[in-house]
């Protein structure tokens, strides 16, 4: 009943942090941190502290540090399945100045870009198997495409992750059962510049049953059977790292959502789970599933 | 049939290199798209990789961090016959990490090397057996500076092969020059050892006056200037045009002049051999030719 098929990427983090003061085009003395990321990697790990039952269908390479992700979310009782693609893991490399801003990165995202719905194939009959269903869009548009075109009547819940990316569901809104993105990624997914009730209720009249749009600190703007309702956003007084907060907010989300929760009550627990992973260095607070108690 | 008194100790860094490159032509933004991929680096890694693959005899004490890179170090190069040595350590293992542009320009670098420079002379001394044996010595002046006087203040008899390394790392090596056997180091780094600017030949000369019998001072793609019993001579480098990676052609040219030097080779056929390592080197993507032993 509660089991979730999460579809989407997954990223080896380098995070290079300069010791003084960057001097870019030379080498600097600094500190490395590796980490697991990837949008759909970082809602898989949070549903599964959960409790959810979640499988998760990724593009993982054969290299040491894909291997080592895919072995931690196993050890949490996630089912990962992996088509063959002959591409490393996803990477995200970036460089950061003394203060920890970065300053320049590289997303090599090869294998994701590369995946074609053939490589899909050997898992049909599990997606099949799954009411709920979470995309998000570090999937190609030509995967997204066909599973939307394969699989009719599925719960589709979408993550817009960036504004270039959310573009690639803009053939599917109708079949959308959550949509969430930020305020300007729903901008540019429908090309107006519109405030964020508007663009909340437009995207429902094209068909997409929930909508939950964030906009950092500013409350949350979400709408259901055609009504706009905000939900105010709790300050976090000691910000340990903004990476992952929106993703634990849509993990939250779907949560509450397939637990029968109404999309209010969802939209708080994400917001709660947000708050608890800004006070995290990781993408994903490891004492997430202490907010069930 | 390897030769026990050619045996060739290396000491120094061993990195995993975590290289990134744009995929965007013209617009390098802040965040791009692009290929990253990891290799093996590290001076001490790439010299011990050279002379073995050159099929000397080679042992080689490094610090590794308790995690895969360093597995991954220490298995491949197990795996070609180095002797390794780990000191071990509890910070990660070094790493270079470098993201360029779509043309292969540097925007920027970082280097994490606490696993190396927090190695102290104590965690040399479960290993004097090996270091009183092998009188053939590689070090890299990135190594800490109490390890490097260490080393030299207990070993005086040894033949210590040296690379400059960074015009700052360089100057620990200043105090010892009548020590070192060979002294090898790019036009910057020999300024700043000398702490006085001058030509490259006026270098070799000075470094030599400071009794230091073989000097190398490499300089990019100028000719490199070396010299030995008092005398300076220039080889023009070999000039490759399809270049695929700069990466450890310094190295190669080190390792060569060593495994000829270490075989009372001159120094004049050393450098010519280094060279030529260099110029193969530069044909492919890895920092070390893994088909070097051709050139023998």
């Amino acid at each position: 009943m509660n089991e979730i098929l999460v579809i989407g990427g997954s990223n080896i983090d380098y995070l290079a942090k300069s010791k003084n003061t960057l001097i870019m085009e030379d080498s600097n003395i600094g500190v490395l941190t590796t980490s697991f990321g990837g949008v759909g990697r970082n809602i898989t790990e949070n549903l599964a502290r959960l409790h959810d039952q979640v499988t998760f269908l990724t593009g993982i390479g054969e290299d040491v540090q894909g291997q080592k992700l895919k072995a931690d979310l196993e050890s949490l009782y996630v089912k990962v399945l992996c088509p063959a693609i002959a591409y490393p893991s996803g990477s995200y490399v970036s460089i950061a100045d003394e203060s920890g801003n970065m300053k320049v990165a590289i997303c090599d995202s090869r294998l994701m870009d590369n995946m074609t719905i053939g490589d899909l194939e050997p898992f049909f009959q599990v997606i099949d198997s799954h009411e709920n269903i979470v995309l998000e869009a570090n999937l190609n548009e030509t995967v997204i495409d066909a599973i939307f075109d394969r699989f009719k009547g599925h719960r589709f819940y979408i993550e817009g992750v960036s504004a270039n990316k959310i573009r690639r569901f803009r053939n599917h809104v109708s079949e959308i059962y959550l949509f969430k993105s930020n305020l300007m990624e729903a901008r540019y997914f429908l090309s107006s510049d519109l405030d964020g009730q508007k663009a909340a209720k437009d995207l429902m009249e094209l068909g997409a049953k929930n909508v939950v749009l964030s906009q950092g600190k500013d409350p949350i703007i979400y709408g259901t059977a055609g009504h706009v309702f905000t939900q105010s956003v709790v300050a976090c007084p000691n910000v340990a790292s903004v990476n992952g907060a929106g993703d634990a907010l849509f993990s939250g989300i779907v949560h509450g959502m397939i637990h029968c929760q109404s999309l209010k009550e969802s939209v708080e627990f994400g917001s709660k789970m947000s708050l608890m992973t800004l006070q995290a260095e990781s993408a994903v607070n490891p004492d997430i599933g202490r907010i069930l108690k | 049939m390897k030769n026990k008194e050619e045996e060739i100790l290396v000491i120094g860094n061993s990195r995993m290199d975590y290289l990134a490159q744009s995929g965007q032509e013209d617009d390098f933004s802040v965040v791009s798209q692009g290929n990253f991929y990891k290799t093996s680096g590290g001076l001490g890694r790439n010299v011990s990789e050279n002379l073995a693959r050159l099929h000397d005899n080679v042992s080689f004490i490094t610090a590794l961090g308790n995690d895969a890179d360093g597995q991954e170090i220490e298995s491949s190069l197990s795996g070609i016959g180095v002797k390794v040595y780990k000191i071990a350590t509890s910070y990660p293992t070094s790493i270079y990490n470098s993201i360029s542009d779509s043309h292969g320009k540097r925007q920027a670098a970082l280097i994490d090397n606490r696993c190396l420079t927090q190695v102290k002379p104590s965690e040399l001394k479960p290993l004097s057996l090996l270091l009183t044996t092998i009188k053939h010595v590689v070090i890299e002046a990135s190594l800490n500076e109490k390890v490097i006087d260490y080393l030299f203040k207990n070993y005086p008899d040894h033949y210590f092969y040296c690379e400059g390394v960074s015009v700052s790392d360089v100057r620990k090596l200043r105090k010892h020059l009548k020590d070192i056997y060979l002294f090898k180091s790019n036009y910057d780094e020999a300024i700043s050892i000398l702490q006085a600017q001058m030509e490259p030949e006026e270098a070799v000369k000075q470094i030599m006056k400071e009794g230091c019998p073989n000097v190398v001072i490499s300089h990019t793609e100028l000719p490199i200037y070396y010299g030995n019993k008092g005398l300076v001579y220039r080889e023009p480098i070999l000039v490759r045009q399809n270049v695929t990676r700069t990466n450890g052609v310094g190295d190669a040219l080190f390792a060569g002049i060593v495994h000829c030097l270490s075989k009372k080779v001159s120094l004049i056929k050393a450098v010519k051999f280094g060279l030529n390592m260099s110029y193969c080197t530069l044909g492919v993507d890895t920092a070390v030719d893994t088909d070097i032993a051709r050139i023998l």
